[in-house]
């Protein structure tokens, strides 16, 4: 009997598997790695109008977070101050330095300053910052550490993995309610944060939900 | 290869017709038409700028490569936070403050609760401290905050020919027609209203009554719902209103009267309805009410009915005479009196069994006051006249149904002002809301009429029909941005209360007024006169009273009072007095 199929399709099959294999494992790579949140957005350090510096207000100042994000613990929603509570002081401190110059120009005007917005979470998904705040949450856990930034930047990937991370375990993440706004207080180890969070989690009843409702309303 | 067309050679006849020419080149005939004719191409189009094509499909491939997973293309867009610039007190971003207003409907104000996000009005409820409607609105209420952000009503007001004007000058036109019409005490000046149930604009106009005695105050609603109360002032002598208690009600017949849904103060009614309704367990089945219901049209009433009857409305009178006759026979006896009455409401084609029936179920629930028959406001002043008399003699009156005595209002008809016009005695027309070039009755031809005046002044809201004909045009204020107050149908004082400023150029309602009465206004919505009034009735002066009564949103013991006894003698002459003016006989 002649050969109808060339020498080559023997091997073909398996060449064809194995490199399908590959390239396909490639992309998916590729796609975990660079196409997810932990790359594009931890790491965004946009150009704000004016150079305002964490570390100089919140650390070596001491100002407490609340004096600026007056509504964190109020409102789903946490605000940037407006200039006037920048003036409180500024109208006083470097009353006339260039760098202020956008803030002077927004509490004369009433414009507001163009911050650019560095934290986003999706529309379709609903998040309240009381909530979080308010039950022992630290700006750390999810901002990490603002007190030591001189230009702010995205810290955590804020993606449905890393809020179920805690959602799923909270006690790894609570914190007592007096020390949430203290950036720099650190459990004394492992397993002191773990037996504190467990007991936060059995005594205020913490259920952060974990349907999918929960967040997406 | 192009296909070449033959078209056939025209023939001697299309020759001779007319030629139809598709442009004005064409028609000339010019040689550079015949060349554009030519060339299947315009100039310019067939040679390419410098690339060929294998160059821009290059270009194309690379753009779209690096367009896609190139420098900016997986970046979250940017954003900006865009805070105050001064952050006002009290408003926290993300959490809604809470105002307790009410709408102003011209029978009765509805008291709502408004939620406010950032000191916008967003969304409107109804205030539970008034407790007949609960905390309930209708569909008008709550469609009424879409009417504040409407793009097309009234920013600026203009005068005749689309000229806008500044509120400034407004304001100066308007304190001159005082000054004018001050002096010679109103001769020549008319008002047309919609009416309203605010003190605080009832006692302006009875001070324009005062300063200008001359002046003419008309009210005019395009839906006049006003039959009963006409009817109750002809037999009881006062001025008074129907109001319905279906909670204590448990046989209700409803001739044309859809209660649950249109009628002034449904609102109310069908809460108390849905009252008698509910039983909890079936021994208490017998405590559920029973509603008839004999109507014109497809309502909810009519649906909610345990019975209902269809009938046309211009036979509805013959059907109340018949009703009245039968209950004066079950309660009284057959006498001269339900003859002549049945003798009236001759030729209906009505079951009379149905109403036999009917009627022996609302009497044998007339002893403990519990029957009613309501009917509805479009229906005929006489119509009316003897369902109060059929409520009478069924007990109800002070039980199922109250008479409130409501304040008095001496405000002319719209014929009276019609009247006027025609005999050239208006010259200066203040027309506040309403439309009337649009839903007067047709008959009186009211553009025309409006014509008559020498000088038209309209406060509106919209450009429409109406300020069409106006000589000044003054945009309104909506009432979530207004000074004001009001009653409910039932008498109680509720503000009209704004919770944010005044988003365009407009006046409100009592502003305006108190320009023309007083010849100037305070400059605040309003805000100053309703204070006095609430002084007045309420008897108390200082901030902390007026602050309660807007926290609340009702201010208690302000309703208006049942009529309490009344002469029934008085019904007998009343229903002579129908019958013999009326016609109740049925239509052909």
């Amino acid at each position: 009997m002649p050969n109808i199929y060339p020498k080559w399709t023997n091997t073909a099959p398996l060449k064809l598997i194995a490199s399908l294999l590959l390239l396909v494992g490639t992309v998916v790579a590729g796609v975990t790695y660079y196409a997810t949140p932990k790359w594009t957005e931890v790491g965004y350090e946009p150009v704000q109008p004016v150079a305002f510096s964490h570390y100089l207000h919140a650390e070596q100042l001491g100002m407490d977070c609340r004096y600026c994000h007056t509504y964190v613990d109020r409102s789903g929603h946490s605000n940037v101050p407006g200039a006037n509570t920048c003036m409180n002081c500024h109208n006083q401190v470097l009353a006339n330095d260039d760098r202020l110059a956008p803030i002077r120009a927004s509490y004369d005007s009433g414009e507001p300053v163009p911050w650019v917005k560095i934290h986003n979470a999706p529309d379709y998904v609903y998040f309240n910052h009381a909530v979080h705040v308010n039950r022992g949450v630290s700006c750390v856990e999810c901002h990490g550490q603002v007190n030591e930034m001189e230009v702010v930047y995205q810290a955590e990937p804020l993606s449905m993995a890393f809020c179920l991370e805690c959602h799923r375990n909270p006690e790894n993440f609570l914190r007592p309610p007096d020390e949430v706004y203290n950036l720099n207080w650190q459990a004394e180890s492992a397993t002191a944060q773990l037996e504190m969070g467990e007991q936060f989690v059995h005594d205020w009843k913490v259920q952060p939900p974990q349907s999918c409702s929960g967040c997406h309303r | 290869m192009k296909r070449k067309f033959h078209h056939p050679e025209p023939t001697d006849r299309e020759l001779a017709g007319p030629r139809y020419w598709r442009s004005p080149e064409e028609l000339a005939d010019t040689p550079e038409f015949r060349t554009l004719l030519e060339r299947e191409f315009p100039e310019g189009a067939s040679e390419s700028t410098e690339a060929d094509r294998r160059t821009f499909l290059k270009l194309m491939g690379a753009s779209a490569a690096l367009a896609g997973f190139g420098l900016t293309g997986c970046r979250q867009p940017k954003e900006y936070i865009l805070p105050y610039s001064k952050q006002p007190e009290r408003i926290v971003q993300g959490v809604p403050i809470y105002y307790a207003s009410s709408q102003p409907v011209s029978k009765g104000n509805i008291p709502l609760v408004v939620e406010t996000h950032d000191a916008r009005p967003t969304k409107i409820e109804g205030n539970p401290s008034f407790v007949p409607f609960g905390g309930g609105t209708d569909s008008y209420a709550q469609a009424s905050v879409l009417d504040l952000y409407d793009p097309d009503r009234l920013q600026k007001s203009f005068s005749k020919g689309g000229k806008t004007m500044t509120q400034a000058a407004v304001l100066t036109q308007l304190s001159q027609l005082n000054e004018i019409y001050a002096k010679n005490g109103g001769k020549g000046l008319a008002f047309l209203a919609e009416p309203s149930t605010s003190p605080t604009r009832a006692r302006l106009v009875a001070k324009l009554k005062q300063a200008m005695p001359d002046a003419l105050w008309a009210e005019y609603e395009a839906i006049d719902t006003g039959n009963p109360d006409r009817a109750a002032k002809e037999v009881l002598g006062k001025d008074v209103r129907p109001v319905y208690d279906f909670a204590v009600a448990k046989r209700i017949l409803a001739i044309d009267a859809d209660f649950l849904c249109k009628e002034p103060g449904h609102l109310g009614y069908s809460r108390g309805f849905s009252k008698g309704r509910k039983v909890k367990t079936k021994d208490e089945a017998k405590k559920m009410n029973r509603l008839y219901a004999v109507e014109s049209d497809f309502t909810i009433t009519g649906g909610q009915a345990d019975h209902r009857k269809r009938l046309a409305t211009s036979h509805m009178a013959a059907f109340t005479a018949l009703l009245l006759a039968e209950v004066i026979e079950q309660t009284e006896g057959k006498g001269e009196l339900s003859d002549t009455i049945r003798a009236k409401a001759e030729g209906l084609d009505f079951d009379p069994d149905w109403i036999k029936t009917c009627v022996a179920d609302l009497v044998a629930h007339a002893k403990k006051h519990q029957s009613v028959v309501i009917a509805g406001s479009h229906l005929p002043v006489d119509v009316h006249v003897l369902v109060l008399a059929i409520n009478d003699y069924l007990d109800g009156i002070g039980y199922t149904v109250q008479y409130l005595e409501t304040p008095a209002n001496d405000a002319a008809s719209l014929s009276d002002l019609a009247a006027k016009l025609e005999a050239g005695d208006v010259d200066t027309l203040v027309i506040l809301g309403g439309n009337p070039a649009y839903d007067a009755p047709g008959d009186l031809d009211w553009p025309l009429l409006q014509a008559q005046a020498k000088q038209r002044i309209r406060f509106g809201y919209y450009e429409d029909e109406t300020s069409e004909f106006s000589d000044l045009n003054v945009a309104a204020n909506h009432y979530l941005e207004s000074w004001g107050d009001g009653r409910t149908l039932d008498g109680v004082y509720v503000p009209v209360q704004p919770m944010i400023l005044p988003l365009f150029d407009g006046l409100s309602e009592l502003e305006f007024l108190q320009i023309i009465v007083k010849g100037a206004s305070q400059a605040d919505q309003g805000y100053g006169l309703v204070r006095e009034t609430f002084a007045t009735i309420s008897g108390k002066s200082g901030d902390v009273a007026f602050h309660a009564w807007l926290t609340e949103g009702v201010l208690a013991g302000t309703g208006f009072k049942s009529i309490g006894k009344y002469d029934e003698g008085k019904i007998g002459v009343a229903i002579g007095k129908s019958l013999s003016r009326a016609d109740f006989t049925v239509p052909e």
